[in-house]
């Protein structure tokens, strides 16, 4: 082996003991620097005889070659070295909890109620409002409920010192909105309403949604149409049973209560109530009952809110616990 | 209403199936609310007669019995009853009886003496009694028969929920047809009452003045009858399992008629009517002590009854008058049998406050037809009860007037129905019901029967057809579907984003109660509307809220109650500040209190201030950069130095801030929460978005310090620099607001940094030209110097 070999070799093999970047850019220096022991055989190619300083001088470039490929592969080593070891330092745990409180949370009759707008949104229905404090026409007397009619028993009022009610019923909407939109009229209307009513299983203060579509040729086939296909889809139940009781609403006739089948529990139970809005009602909207026909749904928005969410107690829906109301951050 | 299942059961000559007729019934309108056994289920008791009775020999309180239950021999039996002795009869369970509670009863050894049987106290067997001891039975019951089938206890209670256009479902008679339409079964041949209306009255005279609200009179008298008698059993066991209290015979005859046609009767003292009876309006005023002692002022829409002396005597329909009503010294009396219409009924009870099955059936109809056949009941079941003599009747009838025939077309009944209903299962159905028809082609006809005053359009007439056919029978068909695509209004649009803008800051949404105490209304009150009262509120929430703070702060209450210790809520709701539509606006409200966030390893929690909900407002209002807080006129309930009105506009839509510390200790609170209000009605002034162009010149960056008056709000500052315009200003931050050091007390500094930028490379004659009208504008208003 000739000198220059043995060069390469002695810096092959001292190339295993630098242990960084820095000690790296001087050994380099070492070899391949301005007085490096290999630029140093460069230098001497001008006293080589000028026969053999071709082949010379291809042998040191070679070698040079030779070792500044080895010197790269060394300083990706060290680099990916000099990585790992800051990436090792700085670990955490990843583990432990994030800052801040995070999201809150809609209450369930809100999410309830999201639910039910975008699901009959989408069969075309759009979302009308009213007021709380209601006058005694559009509680009642325009949904065909005259004074002292037992039908006002049917549901318990408050009265104002002035003699307004509060809303027993989200109906009242369907008569607002008919008195300034004509047919077809596709509305939801949902709301808080009122009933002298407090104890386990009655809230004075609950939320309803009316349900109206009054066109030509609407037909109580329709009716049960709309709403078996809204239950089956509001529970995501394809098979689920309705059922249509007869019954009585002073606003409708035809008019039916509305069951659906828990199999879990084997129990049909009461969901809501609906009919053909009553021809009396129609007048009062102005609409003409020889022309028009129409159907009203109407239901309680925090009995779908407590099936949907397991939610036993109703007066937790008002207690505003907030260990009751955080949980339903994710739905 | 109540109805005993095995009385219902003796009208028909087939036994019905109970299940199927109930789930008939159900599904056809007349819902069943609830089944009830009259007795718990026991066996093996039968009626026995007490033949010797002597003192057991060694205990004091026991008798030893020998008794006769037809089993061929007596049976010795210890019994512990006090009333116990010889001759009385008595249930008496056998040995192999099993009494409620799967008790068994077997040989028994009590005190040394061996009893083969025990005898029973109504408690025992589930027939509840005022006797102290054991049932004691009539003399005449039949010794050896079981217990439940003497006592009729394998019965079952139904109720039924009437909806209020089913009065003529109030009677067992009204309910048997609708059974018998509705599957059916046979119904055995009532034979006609006999008539006793024989006499025409001379010596009592009947004047109807109202004959509006009374369009059928009809009186008897019946003298010489004994009232001071137990009333039948049979008779007092339909009454009690159908939910009425036996008072005395002639009182529950009138019950019982009412209860099996429907026809609401009433038994005057004929002493008390003094001659005559006026059917007339009451005049305001008068004064009536009814049955049931309510002291009634009676008002001129009150139909009443007067007597010959031109006192009232009744409020028709509704109830009697203590005076003139029958007791057991009673003698002579004048039944009556009236057609009061529902109008003339309607409201009274709740008027008067009382309660009356009678104007319960009359507000919701009764038969027009029927006045005849229940005074000819009454009157039989008197003679047979009560005993008497027949005497003289009075009658008035106005013109009577037909239930009008409703026309509608075959066509029609299908076009509503949404399916094709075969024509003669329509007029089968009809029939059933009691109507009649005419045909003609597809013209219809209908003339509902007397009972069914209910129907009057052609939508009614869809109902019965329907009802009957079954609701479960009709395909369901989901009509034509049209779309929409603003099916939220822009104002309901951002509610959806202002909900999810606090659910990112973490605020967890409440509902609370529309009305609150006088106690928050009073402490949360609005600046100018007084909050709207409720005639009947439930547990002193009286007073409809004004704003949305009360329900916030009881959140709070509660959950720190509970031990939270960080609290960030908030509701979307309506509050009142009037009755009107417009005075019902929408509010957005939240309150935050306790520490910013839950425990965690990172950092100790601080507590909350004011900025921390100041960010939320700014997020809120993000469409309107240029809303302004405004400290002065805060409402009381507000800190005045941590609070600010909301303005937007110029319009005042909301207050955020602290509550007052003086309402700590009435709120029970040791620190006050931050909270904000937002009319959010007055929000949906929609601006017109704008994208402002960008700019790819270098951002120029300077910032300034000022040394201003303590009491100088920054806010103000700012928008008088915003007012500026300087031109190329990209965007103002404070980023340090600094009091103590070398300033003086009064004195705070503030640091803003000015961001610059143009369409072109600026120049720092540019950028010094601007901040020089900073700086005089510092100087000038607020006589502030760089630091």
């Amino acid at each position: 082996m000739n000198e220059l070999q043995q060069v390469l070799q002695t810096a092959l093999s001292q190339m295993q003991e630098v242990n960084s970047l820095h000690e790296l850019e001087q050994f380099k220096a070492r070899y391949v620097g301005k007085q490096g022991a290999i630029t140093a055989f460069m230098q001497k190619l001008k006293d080589i005889a000028p026969a053999d300083r071709k082949a010379f001088g291809a042998e040191v470039n070679q070698v040079k070659g030779q070792f500044e490929v080895a010197l790269t592969e060394k300083k990706e080593h060290l680099l990916q070295e000099e990585l790992n070891n800051k990436l090792a330092t700085e670990k955490i745990d990843v583990t432990l909890s994030g800052r801040d409180a995070g999201r809150g949370s809609l209450h369930p009759v809100s999410l309830t109620l999201n639910r039910l707008v975008k699901l009959f949104a989408q069969l075309g229905f759009i979302v009308a409002d009213g007021p709380e404090i209601e006058t005694d026409y559009y509680n009642f007397k325009a949904l065909n409920i005259p004074d002292n009619h037992p039908a006002r028993a049917m549901q318990d009022t408050f009265y104002t010192e002035s003699g307004n009610v509060l809303r027993t019923h989200t109906s009242p909407i369907q008569v607002r909105y008919a008195e300034k939109n004509t047919p077809p009229i596709k509305i939801i209307a949902p709301g808080r309403v009122f009933r002298v009513d407090m104890d386990a299983t009655h809230s004075p203060m609950f939320h309803q949604m009316e349900l109206l579509w009054i066109d030509q040729g609407i037909s109580f086939a329709n009716l049960k149409g709309v709403i078996i296909e809204f239950m089956r889809k509001f529970f995501e139940d394809d098979d689920m049973q309705v059922r249509f009781r007869a019954s009585f609403f002073p606003f409708t006739e035809p008019s039916a209560e509305i069951d659906i089948y828990f199999a879990k529990t084997g129990k049909w139970l009461e969901v809501g109530g609906c009919g053909m809005v009553h021809p009396n009602v129609l007048n009062y909207m102005n609409i003409d009952p020889e022309k028009y026909t129409g159907f009203a749904f109407g239901f309680g928005i925090d009995r779908l809110a407590m099936l949907k969410y397991n939610i036993t107690d109703l007066r937790l829906m008002f207690e505003n616990d907030l260990d009751f109301v955080s949980q339903f951050k994710g739905c | 209403m109540k109805i005993s299942w095995n009385h219902l059961q003796s009208f028909f000559v087939d036994k019905l199936d109970k299940e199927y007729v109930l789930q008939r019934l159900t599904m056809a309108g007349l819902e069943v609310e609830g089944e009830e056994s009259v007795a718990p289920s026991f066996s093996g008791i039968v009626i026995a007669e007490v033949v010797e009775c002597e003192k057991h020999p060694d205990a004091d309180k026991l008798s030893l019995c020998k008794v006769n239950a037809n089993s061929g021999e007596l049976l010795q039996i210890v019994c512990g009853a006090p009333n116990v002795k010889v001759g009385v009869k008595v249930p008496c369970a056998k040995v192999g009886a099993v009494l409620p509670g799967d008790f068994k009863i077997a040989e028994r050894k009590m005190r040394g003496i061996v009893s083969y049987g025990m005898l029973c106290s109504g408690d025992e067997i589930g027939c509840p009694d005022d006797v102290d001891g054991l049932l004691l039975l009539p003399a005449d019951a039949p010794i050896g028969m079981d217990i439940r089938e003497y006592l009729d206890l394998d019965d079952v209670i139904v109720e039924f929920k009437i909806t209020p256009n089913r009065g003529d479902c109030l009677s067992y008679k009204g309910l048997v047809r609708e059974i018998a339409a509705l599957t059916g079964a046979r119904i055995k041949p009532v034979p006609e009452y006999k008539s006793y209306l024989s006499k025409l009255s001379t010596e009592l005279t009947l004047n109807v003045s109202a004959s509006d609200g009374c369009q059928h009179y009809v009186g008897l008298a019946i003298n010489s009858v004994k009232n001071d008698i137990v009333t039948p059993t049979w008779l007092m066991r339909i009454l009690e399992r159908s939910g009425i209290r036996s008072i005395s015979p002639l009182v529950d005859i009138t019950n019982y008629v009412m209860l099996t046609i429907g026809q609401p009767m009433h038994a005057f003292d004929a002493s008390q009517l003094f001659g005559g009876i006026v059917v007339r309006m009451a005049q305001n005023g008068e004064q009536l002590i009814l049955l049931d002692e309510t002291k009634a002022t009676l008002a001129d829409d009150t139909l009443v009854i007067t007597n010959g002396l031109n006192q009232p005597v009744a409020i028709a329909g509704v109830m009697g008058g203590l005076d003139s009503g029958v007791t057991t010294a009673t003698t002579n009396i004048v039944l009556e049998s009236a057609y009061f219409t529902p109008d003339i009924v309607q409201g009274k009870t709740r008027k008067y406050g009382v309660n009356s099955d009678s104007a319960f059936r009359f507000e919701r109809g009764v038969d027009s037809q029927l006045q005849h056949d229940a005074i000819n009941l009454a009157a039989q079941l008197v003679l047979e009860i009560c005993g008497g003599e027949i005497g003289e009747y009075i009658h008035f009838l106005a013109v009577e007037s037909a239930l009008p025939a409703i026309k509608l077309q075959f066509s029609e009944i299908n076009r509503l129905v949404g399916e094709d209903i075969a024509r003669d299962l329509v007029c089968d159905i009809l029939t059933k019901l009691g109507c009649q028809l005419t045909v003609d082609g597809d013209n219809l006809e209908v003339i509902p029967p007397s009972y069914r005053f209910d129907l009057r359009i052609k939508q009614d007439i869809v109902e019965e057809i329907i009802r009957v056919y079954g609701y479960d029978r009709i395909a369901a068909k989901l009509p034509n579907l049209t779309y929409t695509f603003d099916y939220l209004d822009p104002k309901q649009a951002a509610f959806a984003r202002y909900k999810d803008i606090l659910l990112g800051y973490g605020f967890n949404e409440i509902v609370s109660y529309a009305f609150i105490e006088e106690k928050y209304a009073e402490i949360f009150a609005h600046e100018v509307a007084k909050p709207v009262r409720l005639q009947n509120p439930l547990a002193g929430l009286s007073c409809m809220r004004t704003n949305l703070l009360a329900g916030l702060v009881k959140t709070l209450q509660s959950n720190v109650n509970r031990g939270s210790q960080q609290v960030k809520v908030f509701e979307l709701a309506r509050v009142f500040h009037g009755e009107a539509l417009e005075l019902q606006p929408l509010y957005l409200s939240g309150l935050i209190y306790g520490k910013i966030s839950p425990l965690n390893w990172l950092e100790k929690p601080r507590v909350v201030d004011f900025y921390d909900l100041r960010v939320v407002l700014d997020e809120l209002l993000a469409e309107f950069p240029d809303f302004m807080l405004d400290s002065s006129e805060l409402p009381p309930i507000y800190h005045p130095g941590r609070s600010a009105r909301v303005i937007v506009n110029d319009v005042v839509i909301g207050c955020i801030g602290q509550l007052h510390p003086k309402y700590n200790q009435q709120l029970g609170l040791d620190s006050m929460p931050y909270v904000f209000e937002l009319n959010v009605d007055l929000l949906s002034m929609k601006t017109q978005f704008e994208l402002r162009a960008l700019s790819k010149y270098q951002k120029v960056s300077r910032d300034l310090a000022f040394v201003f008056n303590k009491d100088v709000q920054v806010g103000v500052f700012m928008n008088d620099i915003n007012d500026l315009q300087l031109p190329n200003l990209d965007n103002v931050a404070v980023f340090d607001v600094f009091t103590g050091g070398n300033l003086r007390d009064s004195e705070k500094s503030v640091a803003l940094n000015f961001v610059f930028q143009g369409d072109h490379t600026l120049s720092d004659d540019e950028v010094n030209a601007a901040l020089e009208q900073v700086k005089t504008l510092a100087k000038n208003k607020f006589n502030a110097e760089l630091r």
